[in-house]
This record gives structure tokens, sequence and C-alpha cells, in this order.
């Protein structure tokens, strides 16, 4: 079967222009972890469709806005975490939690705004959905109704999951030369484990020693996106897979207080268009997020929450999360090598992807991400 | 080195620093010191053991606790605390191939490797690590719990918080400040100041931090009112 995508989907800079308005700007995208703003002001920055946004909490109250003061333009809020009060650092402007202007130091002296314009000014506030402790933001005025993008069973699994995070999370932002869907495409494709990951991932996950030795064996099924003739929709593009997994737990980790679901199992969840969420042994959350930052670049935002321990010096030690991120990144790796070779390849008036039974849900992801496109 | 002639000392734990000490019993203290052990089996095995391990040293003996391995910080604190509360008396282990000044500041449990050099005015928390080779710079600190890997360095006035992990061959430039819990475990050169919860690696590339409660924001802080 062709691709219904051609190589210019990973190349030109016309298309990202395109999927920044239709697709990034449109859609709900995952935009941070609640246990990085639990507390009145904790705020944190990023960029989603190519817009800067701040997500802050106003007593309480998760907001997002587009991070740019009305005067100059200035980012109201300049790191990427923090605790501070919305007020602009350039001349001191400070914003009530619906974004508007609340006070403008000498305003009498110096600015002189009619009524109407002092009024009028504000950050733009965003739409903003909680599910569990996910938070997602839509930059649409008219903002798509959740439940079009992801189905119920959808997000109650997702929604439990993340109940389990702990109080902390490491963070660590990189970037990579290549296009943000051939991430999302290579974690949906599994077919490459035992080629790219021989050694630290197919050891452990012995579904996939199964299925690559021809053995038969009781395991999940691996879920799929499309079943029939029908054609797929936006909200089954976002779906769960599990499998068997038999590492040893990280000593730390033992002193987890509950864990999510079963304690041998790998859960992905694929948040349409651009995060791997996963659930390992039922203690470890990383959250890959694939930020498309223009068509041959991504930055890979990974977030791996803490668990609720009961342990007092494992409590006291975020640091032991590292473990989680270096594991992480270990597997990506590998996955990065092939892609940034891919990218390196690929031109223009290359041939079109010819893909197997075995893809049908990569050709159906394909088909939904160009009407999106065409919208 | 320890000159007191009829000290009795009990090792506990298990990894690398354990092995090297066990193995070197002489390099630490007098000949005529009494040694006693406790190899623990299992990392895993230190939170259910703390208590009985700990009542079974008699008193006047000293202690030193060598754990490290997986989670080597946290997890060597699973005995230095219980100890430390119980008011158990502790030693430091320098190596007699190590190098000293005399004005320097140890905490206890500090365990200085072979060829390691501690020089001026530095001060040293409690329950460190210091590795073999390594190099602490005059008047530079160090907080509680740290790693100091075999052949790192910590610039003169340098300062690390509490629980930082310097790996092998890392060096921290003079002046730089290191905020708690942070990992450097990218060999080369480091002179950029980090917040609590800072990770270098070299296989991660871009620095990562920890987020949440007591790093980005304190749930006790009343930040200032934008009201
Ligand atoms: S630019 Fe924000 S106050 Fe002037
Ligand atoms: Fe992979």
């Amino acid at each position: 079967m062709k691709s219904p995508l051609s190589p210019k989907h990973y190349l030109s800079e016309e298309i990202f222009a395109l999927e920044q308005k239709n697709i990034f700007r449109k859609l709900w995208i995952f935009a941070g972890i609640k246990p990085a703003l639990a507390a009145h002001n904790a705020f944190m920055t990023r960029e989603i469709g190519g817009v800067p946004v701040l997500l802050q909490n106003c007593s309480g109250k998760i907001r997002a806005f587009e991070n740019l003061c009305p005067h100059r333009l200035m980012p109201v809020q300049t790191e990427e975490f923090g605790q501070t009060p919305m007020r602009c650092v350039y001349h001191g402007w400070t914003f009530n939690p619906d974004g508007t202007v609340r006070t403008i130091p000498t305003e009498r002296h110096l600015y002189n705004y009619d009524a109407e314009t002092r009024q009028s000014m504000c950050m733009k506030q965003f739409a903003v959905h909680e599910l569990g402790n996910m938070i997602f933001v839509c930059l649409d005025d008219n903002p798509l109704p959740f439940d079009d993008q992801f189905t119920p069973e959808f997000q109650e699994k997702v929604a439990e999951a993340s109940m389990f995070f702990g109080p902390h999370a490491i963070h660590s932002n990189r970037r990579l030369d290549f296009n943000w869907k051939l991430m999302f495409e290579n974690v949906i494709d599994y077919n490459h484990i035992p080629f790219i990951h021989p050694k630290s991932l197919l050891p452990a996950i012995p579904t996939f020693r199964h299925m690559f030795n021809n053995e038969k064996q009781e395991q999940p099924a691996l879920a799929q996106i499309s079943h029939g003739p029908e054609p797929v929709e936006l909200h089954q593009l976002s779906f769960t897979r599990e499998c068997f997994i038999d590492q040893q737990p990280y000593y730390w980790t033992k002193h987890a207080v509950k864990h999510y679901g079963r304690i041998d199992h790998y859960y992905n969840f694929y948040i349409y268009p651009n995060v791997n969420f996963t659930c390992v042994m039922g203690v470890a959350f990383p959250i890959q997020q694939y930020h498309p930052i223009s068509a041959q670049k991504t930055q890979i935002r990974l977030t791996c929450p803490s668990v609720t321990v009961d342990n007092e010096y494992a409590k006291r030690h975020a640091a032991n999360l590292r473990s989680v991120l270096l594991g992480e990144y270990r597997v990506m790796d590998e996955d990065f090598d092939a892609l940034l070779a891919f990218q390196k390849a690929v031109h223009r008036d290359a041939p079109i992807m010819e893909q197997g039974h075995y893809e049908s849900d990569l050709i159906a992801m394909a088909h939904v991400y160009k009407s999106l496109l065409n919208a | 080195m320890s000159h007191n002639p009829n000290q009795k000392i009990c090792l506990i734990g298990l990894g690398q620093v354990y092995e090297s000490i066990a193995a070197d019993l002489h390099a630490y203290a007098s000949p005529d010191t009494h040694w006693l052990f406790r190899p623990i089996g299992h990392v895993g095995l230190l939170e259910s053991c703390a208590d009985s391990v700990l009542s079974s040293i008699p008193q006047g003996v000293s202690l030193f606790v060598a754990v490290d391995g997986i989670a080597l910080n946290y997890a060597r604190m699973e005995i230095f605390v219980p100890a430390q509360e119980r008011g158990l008396p502790m030693v430091n282990l320098i190596h007699k191939g190590a190098c000293c000044s005399p004005d320097i500041q140890l905490g206890c449990n500090v365990w200085v490797g072979p060829g390691a050099v501690i020089d001026y005015q530095a001060e040293i928390g409690d329950n460190v690590m210091i590795n073999p080779m390594a190099r602490i710079d005059p008047q530079a600190r160090i907080g509680n719990h740290g790693w100091i890997g075999r052949g790192a360095s910590v610039g003169s006035c340098a300062s690390l918080g509490s629980n930082c992990i310097i790996g092998d061959d890392v060096h921290i430039k003079a002046y730089t400040s290191i905020g708690k819990q942070c990992a450097i475990a990218q060999p080369g050169p480091w002179s950029q100041n980090i917040t609590d919860g800072t990770f270098a690696e070299k296989s991660i590339w871009a620095p990562s931090r920890v987020i949440g409660e007591g790093y980005t924001f304190n749930t006790s802080c009343h930040a200032e009112e934008s009201a």
C-alpha cells in the first residue's frame, strides 16, 4: 500500500505552516502536568503552534494565556517554570486572573489611555481542559469539543493513570533535526523494536520477543485504530496499547504507595497529535511529546512524573527520577539515530513509502491528518 | 587517618565503597583498631534491616555507613539517618593516601578515597563520599549526602547543595554554585550555576530539572499577590 503521505510532508515549510494553523492551533494539545503548577502563582511557559503560551495557577485554577504583554508584547513570564504573579518585567504592568490589565505604574502621568482602550487591553486567554493530572490547551477561538478529539473511554484511562503522579517530575527538552511526525509514527510502529532496540527494549518485552520468534504466548492483543473499511475519525487516533514487561523495578519505586494497573505491564497512551504517555510497571510515567519547531526540527519534551512513595528518604529524593529519565533516553536515542538518518536522506523527489498490512494504523492516521490539513 | 589506638569501628553497607574500605583497612586506621562488619546483602533490605543492624552494635563502637550502587545517596541515608537519630558515634574514613589540609571542616561519615585531595578551608557536610583521585579546592563547600566521583574536582569557592552527585571526571569550576539534588554526570568542565534539581548527563545532552513542590514553587510561600 502506498502511504497517503509524500516526502514533502516531512520536508516542506509550507506544510509545516499548515500543520501549525490547522492542527496545533486547532486541536487540544497536551501542555503540561498539574503537579508542576500545584500552588498559587506557580506557572510554566512554552510554545504551542508557534504561539507563546503561559499556564498560570490563579488561586487554584489553572489558566492559559498568550504570553505577551499588551503594552509592548514582552513575555509576561520569562522563565520556563516558576512562581510569581503575572507582572510584566518591562514596565511593571500587572494582570487579573482573566488576563485583563490590573495595574499600570504611573498610569496617569505617562499613559493616558481612554477608558475603552484601558478596559480592552488584556492577554489573550485560551481554553484549558484538565484530564486527571494532564493539562490540555486549545488555542482556537471556538475550541473543538474535547469529546470530539478523545473518546470517553480513552479520557477515563488517561485520567486514571495520571492520578498516580506524585508531587514532582523531571523535565527535559531536547532539539533534534527531524520532522515531529516521524517520532509519533515510530512509537506506533512496534515492528522496529527488534531491529532498533535489540538490547534495550526487546529483552524487556516478552510480547515482542514472542511475536518475533513466532512463539504462541498468551498476551494482550495489540490494539489497533482501524478495524474495517469505514474511514477513521479523529477521536480514534488517540488509543491505548498494553503488553507485558519483565524488567526489575527501579529500587526506589519499590516504595510506591500504589501502582497503576498491572505491575508486569507496559502501557501506552497515544495522544494525537504528538504525545506518547506510557506507564512502566505501574510506577513510572514518562510522557514524551514531539513538539514541532519547523518542518525538519522537533523539540523532544520529556516529563517523567514521580509516584507517591512511603519511604522518607525516597520521598525527599526527587533525584531518583534521574534513573527513569536515563532509561527513557537510552531507548529514545536509538530511535533518534534512525530518524535523523531518515531526515538526512529523504528529499522532495523521493518515492512514496510502501506500507504493509501491519501499518494500517499509520495509514488511517495519515488520512485523518490530511483531512485536518486541508480543512 | 584515625589515630585512636583502641578504636572500634563498625563498617555497615554494601557496594564499591564498602568493598574498597574492607579490602584496605590499614589505610584508614591504626593496626590495633578493632573492626566489625555488617555487610548487607541487597540494597532492597536496607530499610527493613536498619533497626536490627543498628541495635546489634555494641557500646563504644563507631560506625561508618558505606552504601553505593543504584540510587546511591538516598539508599545510604536509610542507615545513616537512623544511626544519626540514635546518636550513635560515626567516624570519617580518610585513606592514608589522601591529602587533607588541616583546616578543613568535615561532617561525619565522610569517606575520602585514596589519592583524593581536600584543600585549605574546604567545608564538607555529613555523609559525603569523595571517591579516589577527586580534588576539592580551597574554600569549596559540599552539602550533606553528596557523592564526588572518581577523578572529579570541585573548584575553589564553588558550592554544592545537599544530595548532589558529581560524576567521575566532572570538573566544577571555581565559584560555580550548584543547588541541592543536582546530578552532573557529563565528564569535563562545568561552570554554569544551576538551581535545585537540575541534571546534566552526557546521555541527555540538555540539562534537565526537577519541577514541582519545593523546586519550582512552594506551597507554603505566599507569593506576593498580583491583587
Ligand atoms: S511591555 Fe509589558 S509593561 Fe511594557
Ligand atoms: Fe523505538
